[in-house]
Parts: C-alpha cells; sequence; structure tokens
C-alpha cells in the first residue's frame, strides 16, 4: 500500500499534528492535518493518534468538543479509507458509545475498512440497540457542524447503521430478522435505508450460496476468524477482532520490569514508581500502592462516578461485581486474587461517593478488594498505566474502557484495553498467573527491591 | 384515529400531565398545550393521513412559521409520548432536530421547555455550545443567564465551570450567582472560589449558604477552617454563623482539632450569637475534650 511511503508526507503535515501545542492551536494544527489527509490519503495513519484520549488536542476542552473532533476524524477516515491502527477506536465507538454523532460517524469509518468482516457483525448490531433511542439528526459536512442544519435534513445514526450493514452483505445475513424490527423503529428515511440493506444483504446470501461449497469455506477461512454465528459469543468474537487490530491497544502483554525490551511498555510496567503511591479507599483507609498490589494477582479497573455513559463506568462495575463472584465460586482462585477499581476522578469521588457506588452494583468490598483513589499524584498512575482519559479542568472528557491484571509483583501482566471487557475472559487471563504456589508468590514479593537495587532504578526509592 | 387512542390512555395522560408540571420556566401558569396540539396536528395530518401521530406532532414542532403555541403543544405532547416510547415511533431524530428549530424561537417559554429537554434528557452538545456563548456573550443570549447555567448544571462535562466560577464572583444578578454556585459545588477545582463567597460577609447569603453546602462536600477541611472564621466573626451574619455551625456538628471533625474548640468556646462566650448557635458549638466542644478532658465553660444557656 501507499502507506509504506515514508517520504510521501507533505511538509504541511509534519508539523500539523505535533502534539504539545496549547489546546486552540492544537486544533487548528489537528484540523490542519486532517486537510492534509484529505489531499493525500496516503497520510491516513498520521490521524490515528488524534483520537487517544489524551492527545493535547483535547486537553481541558468540553466532551462536546471532543466528540465534534472525533467524529470529524473518523469522517475523514470515512472519506479516505480506515487504517488497520483506527479500527479499534470505530469499534469501540460502536460498541459502547452512547453519542449519535460519533457512532454515525463510526458506522461510516468501518465501511471505509478494505473489506467487511463478520466480526464486525457484533459491533453494529449493539449500536443499533445502543442509539436507537437516541437518535439525532446529523451532518457530516463540515467540522463543527454536526447536526442538520433544518428537520428532515441530514442523515441520521440509524441510517448510518443501516447502510454499513447492508456493506456487510453476506455476513449480516443471520441479522436480517432484527433488522426487519428494527424497521418499526426509525423513521422513513433509516427505514427505507434498513429495507436497502436488507436486499443487499439477501442478494449477498443468495450469491455466495450458490458459489461452490469448497470455495466458500476456504473464502470465509481467509476473510474470516468466525463464522456469522459467533456474533453471539462476544468473547470468542473479541478475540478475533483482537487479531486484525493494533498490538497497542485491544489486549497486550507488557513484560514485567526492564526485561521486555526498552520502549514506553516495557517501562510502564515496572511498578517501582508507583510503590510509595498514597491510596484511599472506600472507607477512608490509606494504604501504598506497593502494599496493595504486591503478593496476590490484582485485577485493576478504572472507573469514575459521574460517568454518564452506561455502557462504560457503569458497566464495568458490575462487571467487576460479576467477576468477584466468579472468583468467589472458583476454588483455585478463591482468596487468591484481589480486585481494585481505580477512580479517573479523585478530587470529587471521596470516599462516600465510592462506597455508595460499589455499593449500587454490589461490588465486594474489603480487604482484598478495595475501590480507590489517589490523595495526590495521580498523574503518576496515568503515566504508569498510560490510561485512556482526558480532562476538562476538574472533569473527566472522554475515557476508554480499560482493565489491567497485575501479577503478585504488582507488574502489569496483562492489559485489555478500549473493547469492553469480559469477565469470562479476564478469569481465563487471571488463571495461569495464580497457577504457581503461593509461596512463590512470596518469594517474587520479597525479591523485588533486591531487582530494584540491582536494575540501578532506585529514583523512586 | 390513532393518534386519539394513544393519548386516550391513562399512562400517556398521566405522563402528560408530569411532563406539563416538569416543563421549566413557564413563569407561572401552563398553557392549554393539548388544545392547540391538537388543532396543530390535525390540520397537518389531514393533509398527509400516512403520517403518523408523532410525525405529525414532530413537524409541528419543527415549524417555525406556526404559532409558538401550537408548537409548544405539540412538544408538551411529545414529551408525553416519549415516557412510554423513547423512540418517538422512529422520529427521534427528527425530534431532536424540531427541538433545536425551537430553541431559537422567539418565544422564550418555548425556548426553554426546548433547551430542557436539549439538555436535561439529550444532554445536546450543540445546545450547551450556544448556552456557553450566550454566557460568554449577551449579545448570543438564548435566555437569561440563570437559566442557561441551570441548564447546563445537567451535564458536568460541558466545561461550564470556568464560565460558572466567572458568574459566581462577579454576577449579573443574585439568581445567576445562585446557579452558577449549584455548578461549582461539582468541581473540585473551584473550592478557592467557593471559600472566598462563604468567608464573604458582603455576598448574598444564599450565596453564601450554596458555597458552604459545596465545600463541606469537596473539601471539608477547607470548610471547617472556613467555618472556623464565620462562625468566630461577631460582625458576620448570624445565620450564616449558625448554619456553618450546625454544619459542623453534623461533620465527622476532629476530635483532636484544638483550633475548633477553641473557635467553639469564642462562640458560647460571643454576645451576638444565639441559643442555637451556644447548643452547637457546646456539642462541638463536648467532641473536642482537650488534652486535659476540659469540659465546656458553662454560662447558663440551655444545653
Amino acid at each position: 500500500m501507499s502507506d509504506d511511503r515514508p517520504e510521501a508526507r507533505p511538509e504541511c503535515c509534519c508539523g500539523a499534528g505535533a502534539s504539545g501545542a496549547p489546546a486552540a492551536g492544537a486544533e487548528a494544527a489537528a484540523l490542519a492535518l486532517i486537510d492534509c489527509v484529505l489531499a493525500d490519503p496516503r497520510e491516513r495513519a498520521a490521524l490515528v493518534p488524534l483520537l487517544v484520549e489524551t492527545h493535547p488536542v483535547y486537553r481541558g476542552r468540553s466532551a462536546g468538543f471532543v466528540a465534534g473532533m472525533r467524529g470529524w476524524i473518523l469522517e475523514t477516515f470515512a472519506r479516505v479509507g480506515l487504517p488497520d491502527d483506527a479500527l479499534p477506536f470505530v469499534l469501540e465507538e460502536l460498541e459502547t458509545g452512547v453519542e449519535a454523532y460519533l457512532v454515525a460517524a463510526a458506522a461510516r469509518a468501518l465501511r471505509a475498512a478494505p473489506e467487511p468482516r463478520a466480526a464486525f457483525v457484533r459491533y453494529l448490531r449493539l449500536a443499533a440497540g445502543n442509539i436507537v433511542a437516541r437518535d439525532d439528526a446529523l451532518s457530516f459536512e463540515r467540522y463543527g457542524a454536526r447536526s442538520a442544519a433544518a428537520p428532515g435534513e441530514g442523515t441520521s445514526a440509524m441510517q448510518e447503521i443501516a447502510t454499513t450493514f447492508g456493506w456487510l452483505g453476506a455476513h449480516a445475513r443471520e441479522e436480517v430478522p432484527e433488522l426487519r424490527a428494527l424497521c418499526g423503529q426509525v423513521g422513513r428515511a433509516a427505514a427505507e435505508e434498513f429495507a436497502r440493506s436488507i436486499a443487499r444483504i439477501e442478494a449477498s446470501a443468495a450469491a455466495q450460496s450458490a458459489d461452490e461449497a469448497t470455495r466458500t469455506r476456504a473464502k470465509e477461512e481467509r476473510s474470516d476468524a468466525l463464522p456469522a454465528c459467533c456474533c453471539s459469543a462476544p468473547a470468542a468474537a473479541k478475540t478475533s477482532v483482537a487479531a486484525t487490530t493494533s498490538a497497542t491497544d485491544r489486549e497486550q502483554a507488557i513484560a514485567c520490569g526492564s526485561s521486555g525490551g526498552a520502549g514506553t511498555a516495557a517501562a510502564a510496567a515496572d511498578p517501582a514508581p508507583l510503590l510509595d503511591l498514597v491510596l484511599e479507599d472506600q472507607d477512608g483507609e490509606r494504604v501504598l500502592f506497593g502494599d496493595f498490589f504486591r503478593g496476590r494477582v490484582t485485577l485493576v479497573t478504572f472507573f469514575y462516578t459521574r460517568c454518564d455513559n452506561p455502557l462504560k463506568c457503569p458497566a464495568t462495575m458490575a462487571g467487576l461485581a460479576s467477576f468477584q463472584q466468579m472468583l468467589e465460586g472458583d476454588e483455585d482462585l478463591r482468596g487468591r486474587v484481589r480486585t481494585a477499581a481505580i477512580t479517573y476522578d479523585p478530587g470529587f469521588d471521596l470516599p462516600r461517593e465510592l462506597k455508595g457506588y460499589g455499593r449500587a452494583y454490589n461490588v465486594r468490598m474489603g480487604g482484598d478488594h478495595r475501590l480507590l483513589r489517589t490523595t495526590e499524584g495521580f498523574e503518576r498512575l496515568q503515566a504508569h498505566f498510560d490510561l485512556g482519559v482526558g480532562y476538562a479542568g476538574s472533569v473527566v472528557n472522554r475515557h476508554r474502557v480499560e482493565a489491567f491484571i497485575l501479577d503478585e509483583r504488582a507488574c502489569i501482566a496483562r492489559a485489555v484495553a478500549r473493547v469492553r471487557w469480559d469477565e469470562h475472559a479476564l478469569l481465563d487471563l487471571v488463571r495461569p498467573l495464580v497457577a504457581r504456589p503461593p509461596g512463590e508468590a512470596l518469594r517474587g514479593r520479597r525479591e523485588l527491591p533486591a531487582q530494584r537495587r540491582g536494575s540501578g532504578s532506585g529514583a523512586t526509592d | 384515529m390513532k393518534a386519539q387512542s394513544r393519548f386516550a390512555s391513562t399512562a400517556v395522560t398521566a405522563a402528560l400531565a408530569m411532563a406539563v408540571v416538569l416543563a421549566p420556566g413557564c413563569g407561572g401558569e401552563p398553557r392549554d398545550g393539548r388544545k392547540g396540539g391538537e388543532r396543530a396536528m390535525s390540520e397537518t395530518a389531514m393533509s398527509d393521513p400516512a403520517m403518523s401521530e408523532a410525525e405529525v406532532l414532530v413537524r409541528t414542532l419543527g415549524d417555525a412559521s406556526l404559532p409558538s403555541e401550537e408548537r409548544t403543544a405539540a412538544l408538551v405532547d411529545l414529551l408525553g409520548i416519549q415516557f412510554s416510547d423513547p423512540t418517538l415511533g422512529g422520529q427521534r431524530a427528527q425530534y431532536v432536530a424540531a427541538l433545536r428549530s425551537a430553541s431559537t424561537s422567539g418565544d422564550l417559554d418555548l425556548r426553554l421547555r426546548a433547551l430542557q429537554d436539549l439538555c436535561a434528557a439529550k444532554k445536546d452538545r450543540d445546545s450547551q455550545q450556544r448556552l456557553l456563548d450566550g454566557l460568554d456573550d449577551p449579545s448570543k443570549e438564548l435566555v437569561p443567564p440563570h437559566e442557561a447555567l441551570r441548564l447546563l448544571h445537567y451535564d458536568i462535562h460541558a466545561a461550564v465551570f470556568p464560565i460558572a466560577r466567572r458568574y459566581a464572583e462577579a454576577p449579573p444578578t443574585d439568581r445567576a450567582q445562585h446557579a452558577a454556585l449549584r455548578i461549582l459545588q461539582q468541581d473540585p477545582g473551584s473550592v478557592d472560589v467557593l471559600a472566598k463567597v462563604l468567608e464573604d460577609p458582603a455576598a448574598d447569603q444564599e450565596a453564601r449558604f450554596l458555597a458552604g453546602s459545596g465545600l463541606r462536600y469537596l473539601a471539608p477541611e477547607r470548610f471547617i477552617a472556613a467555618a472556623k472564621r464565620v462562625m468566630t466573626t461577631s460582625e458576620d451574619d448570624v445565620e450564616v454563623r449558625e448554619s456553618v455551625l450546625e454544619r459542623l456538628v453534623d461533620m465527622q471533625t476532629s476530635a483532636e482539632d484544638w483550633g475548633l474548640r477553641v473557635a467553639a468556646e469564642m462562640v458560647v462566650r460571643d454576645a451576638t450569637a444565639n441559643d442555637a448557635m451556644r447548643r452547637a458549638a457546646k456539642r462541638l466542644i463536648e467532641r473536642t475534650p482537650g488534652p486535659d478532658g476540659a469540659q465546656p465553660p458553662g454560662d447558663g444557656t440551655p444545653r
């Protein structure tokens, strides 16, 4: 592909996406970069970093600004083609997005992927369910004008979802009854679009059926890891999608300490800089990061109580409660795994908020299971976990869904980010880490200070 | 008629009544929305009988050429329908577009009703931005500042805190300041502003109550520090002093906060303090016995 041509980038693009600029300048730079990409689609991968929540363009800006910019970037992908590294962001929006503009933009961008895949069906189905009662009249004509100019004009999220179902063709054949049902819940324009898409899916499916059976099977094996029926198996579907997406943004296996080689991921996995970080739990009890997180395998999730997306923090907490129940019911894991949910919003989420939120979702709270806030130094935590969260002053303006599994040395062993995690899958990730006898874990804990001295990384001691 | 059968249901009628009661900024009496809505709907429906009732109402709401009373009536009906059908029979997207159109109507009541649904239920980003623009530049004002702030209060993610701080510190009206302070009660980054208002004897009394509530919630230690100064300032508003004292009693203050004990003892001896203040002060002293276990000074006031 032409993306491989490093010299093709025009001069104006080189500085346009630079990070570190003040917010207003960063916005202008981002828009300039988008213009460059529209002029030269081979540069489209340069836009992917702009989708990361911590990008300077979003610093201090409202959630509305964030949505406007992200939507316009996705729309740009819809026009110039979707690079592989942007796919997790698109799927994230379809799975957990509740803003019609962003979901519509994601549905449009998905159609710019190199080819339709069966694994996309699940995400599109979730998007339809999430957005049908949140639909909006939208425009994608220009940046900053996301609402349709007048009633009856523009498009809508359900219309875009309908079109994308049609683009999936035969992959979506199992969805046809559901799509027919959706026709009754959307407006005329979207219903007509659903009807066209259903016809397209059925035509595509019929054509596929007519092909030679062996040839069809071989083609499916090449293009899709999953048959269409796998859409109801979330963990499997996610695994399939993970295989098609960036290694940095779906599920990561990160080497502990510096032995994994140079680079931010390996450095971030070393817990040494965090060991003296003070955390406060839902009862107001203070504990050092190193004291709580070392000694046992721990599932760490992030949330904030003021999150207004029911598919993110509330779902995370419900999933955490479910994970805790599964731990209790598992003879091999019971009492050997800790859980922690840490707030993105430590200034507001004081112990009473943490406790109330935990109770609301039946989260187990006690010695080994805590809801935590930093009393200071949240930025250290953010840097260590490379958290996908942005702020406007004291308020979160956007965050991703993310969970981490720490080994008994508090090193990040696994990370699941951006697309919602499944507690069964997490349990499978935890199990091998606790398979070793408890004594080994304790030895690992005792060895840590010596390792740190030996590595010469004693800056935080 | 299909529309009438739906409106005839008890649930929708009840929801409709609730929507009328909940409608904001009506300036007193709610309008007779039902009659206008039915009239507008029947006229439009006659021109296209294939339209659903929701579609007719949405078109009525979005039609800027119609009298605002008819558009308001259509909005009231649509609010009622939403209770039982959030998709509005597939008209959800067009409904939001019609709401945006109504939010720029020349009729303040209709504007407020439309903005209420856009901001409270839809968290509509464009409406939030227009309200922020109006607060920033009065020439772009859609609704009075206190209403704009109230509407923005529904979504902390609207980046309203900076402008709310401005309105809290330099308010055009008391109502605007109150609305701004209600917003800042949710912002840990605004504790300095809240403390300043609470400790300002010249500030509006209600504003000081609101600032105190926010400060106590967001930064209990800052509240205790500010409350000590307020409760021991004899010249200050007695009701504000009493309020901070009572809030201190409700809080879990440290048994070793000798400064709080000293402040409470000053209140007990203060001739300007009322009986309620002295009672509250004595309860604080009881909770803070001091290094020698000293008891509160007796002055004959009831305990």
